[in-house]
């Protein structure tokens, strides 16, 4: 009995094998027509899935770039009064251009000698103390110095 | 995955042409089956792929014989007639032996298509996946979501009835 059922079992299965590889060139056509959408439907969602993963990268990168643009923004707001002042200034180009280091040692000369004196005299706190000093060089090594309150003027080597 | 595919495609049409005895109906629930199986399984390990696959295969076909008998139920006056196969595409493939040898096996397959018809789709399930897929009991328990008594008691009572309506005409 339990022969005859494997018989049986191992006919059907030959048979249907037989009929799987006699199967027509249009069904399995269509089969594999089939198989290759199903594969390239898992491609499309893997390229949308990335697609979507870099949407809150994106977000962040502009959210980081939207933060950080003030503070890069006052930058060149303030190279632009300077390059102004320097434009306006009485002194001609080639003073900003020329000899730096030896208006650099007036410029710390005068902050050194005269605001300390200044801040003694007035009782100004020198946090809140501007300094603006210039120096007109005559050969002779002598300087002229200015200080002021209520603004500040950056360092000129800074301009150049 | 391809390769798999690949391997059971000409098994699950056939499972499906014997449970819907459509051919179109057939590879539309193949292809849903290929579809739905690259989408959700293709993590899975590779061993389970296979039992994986003809689960999902026969939620198919069950999912189409209940739109069907709804179909049939109200919209009969709506559905197209005959299938209008070509039937120059539908000849069979290059390996067909000699044409006594052809008629023989076609007369025979008609013969195990209507018995197997004749089964209930569990039956089927457990007969074609255990006799013909020689899935383990327990992975045929896995497609057909039950216990492996369950698969046992369906596979001896497909076996008996097939033997019933095939003995006299088998070749």
């Amino acid at each position: 009995m339990k022969n005859e059922s494997e018989k049986l079992r191992q006919d059907i299965q030959r048979l249907l094998n037989d009929q799987n590889d006699n199967l027509d060139g249009a069904t399995r056509s269509r089969l594999n027509q089939a198989r290759q959408q199903a594969l390239s439907a898992r491609r499309k969602r893997r390229s949308m899935f990335w697609g979507w993963s870099m949407v809150p990268a994106a977000f962040v990168i502009i959210l980081v770039l939207l933060i950080r643009q003030p503070s890069n923004m006052l930058q060149p707001a303030e190279e632009g009064i300077a390059d102004l002042q320097i434009l306006t200034s009485e002194d001609s180009l080639e003073f900003f251009q020329e000899d730096m280091a030896f208006y650099e040692w007036v410029y710390e000369l005068t902050e050194e000698q005269i605001v300390p004196d200044r801040r003694s005299d007035s009782g100004v706190d020198s946090s809140n103390t501007m300094v603006r000093a210039s120096g007109r060089a005559d050969g002779s090594g002598k300087s002229t110095g200015r200080v002021s309150t209520g603004w500040r003027t950056p360092r000129v080597s800074w301009f150049i | 995955m391809d390769a798999f595919l690949q391997s059971v495609e000409r098994q699950a049409y056939r499972i499906a042409l014997v449970a819907t005895r459509h051919h179109e109906d057939a590879l539309d629930v193949v292809q849903e089956a290929m579809l739905r199986f690259v989408e959700k399984y293709s993590k899975k390990p590779r061993e389970a792929w296979k039992p994986l696959f003809f689960r999902i295969l026969y939620n198919q076909i069950t999912t189409l014989q209940r739109r069907r008998t709804v179909q049939h139920k109200w919209f009969s006056w709506l559905l197209p007639g005959k299938d209008d196969t070509n039937p120059i595409e539908a000849r069979p493939g290059s390996r067909t032996k000699e044409p006594e040898h052809a008629t023989r096996v076609n007369t025979a397959y008609n013969a195990l298509e209507n018995a197997l018809t004749d089964l209930s789709l569990r039956q089927q399930q457990a007969f074609l996946l255990r006799g013909w897929q020689e899935l383990s009991v327990a992975e045929t328990a896995t497609a057909m979501q039950c216990s492996e008594g369950s698969v046992k008691t369906h596979y001896s009572r497909a076996l008996e009835v097939l033997r019933e309506r095939l003995g006299d005409h088998w070749p």
